[in-house]
């Protein structure tokens, strides 16, 4: 189960409104590489992980992910806060408006709602473990975008906090995959043991 | 019933009291009646969560007993049915 602590993770303190660059920011809450995705990804998988370490990384990275969430949404909130109806027209944030207001719905900076479809839970650990260390470069890149895209410090400190966990779960997850793979079957072997329908049991 | 879930029995009934009784007071936060029912189960909690993580390990990262060991991803996983003994 899980229990929630009234603070973020990092801080977010914006000055100043921006919701042309909420409206690309919002991207990493409910996009294809958002944390709202990486968060069920990787919360969804950990069921059938057959490895108490992996069991053990996916639902703490899974769990980090929710916290990134709220760190996304508080950014994308500072950036709409107390904008006019010029501020809205003029940025480019009246699309999003129209529908939302400025309440937080998850979807990319393209305007897809979030959807399922950009993550996969395969019952598989070494094609799950894959997945996800595909998963946080995407993320990555997602955040060296959004650098490139952004100006005010404000915006970027928190980014740059984002972006640094995604290279440590990466590591992370390679660890888990090295895990995974030293428990398959070595007379089965290729990397990952092309016909095991049951992973074999923990060394 | 082990003795495992005996005790994680007893201290779902104290979580689970919490949450109930601290979901009315978010939208009642002067009842007293509730504030002092809320602080005794609280009190309960805190004996039980403490007792059942030196007997079986922690419930969450930061219950590290300070050993030369993370015991973290040992335990059993909560969605893994429990064998009874």
């Amino acid at each position: 189960m899980w229990v929630y602590e009234k603070k973020l993770q990092y801080p977010v303190n914006i000055k100043n409104p921006n919701p042309a660059l909420a409206k690309v920011i919002i991207t990493q809450f409910g996009g294809p590489d958002g944390e709202l995705g990486a968060a069920t990804r990787y919360l969804s998988q950990r069921y059938t992980a057959p490895y108490k370490e992996v069991k053990g990384i996916l639902t703490d990275i899974g769990t980090e992910e929710l916290a990134h969430m709220e760190m996304v949404s508080a950014i994308v909130y500072q950036l709409t806060r107390n904008i006019s109806i010029d501020d809205i027209k003029k940025s480019g944030f009246a699309d999003y408006y129209v529908d939302h207001t400025t309440g937080l719905y998850p979807l990319s900076a393209s305007g897809d709602a979030f959807s399922a479809s950009a993550l996969q839970s395969k019952g598989d650990v070494i094609a799950d473990l894959t997945e996800d260390l595909a998963a946080e470069q995407k993320a990555r890149v997602t955040y060296d975008n959004i650098l490139r895209l952004a100006d005010d410090p404000d915006v970027r400190d928190p980014i740059k906090f984002l972006r640094e966990r995604e290279i440590v779960h990466f590591q992370r997850f390679g660890e888990a995959l090295r895990i995974s793979q030293d428990n398959l079957d070595s007379k089965n072997f290729y990397a990952f043991n092309p016909s095991f329908d049951k992973p074999k049991k923990q060394k | 019933m082990t003795e495992r879930n005996k005790y994680l029995k007893r201290l779902q009934i104290c979580d689970f009291t919490l949450e109930e009784v601290g979901l009315y007071l978010d939208t009642h936060p002067k009842d007293k009646t509730a504030l002092e029912f809320y602080e005794k189960y609280l009190e309960i909690q805190k004996k039980t969560k403490k007792e059942y993580i030196s007997k079986f390990g922690p419930i969450q990262t930061t219950d590290y007993d300070g050993s030369d060991y993370w015991k973290w991803v040992d335990s059993p996983w909560p969605w893994e049915r429990q064998k009874e003994e």
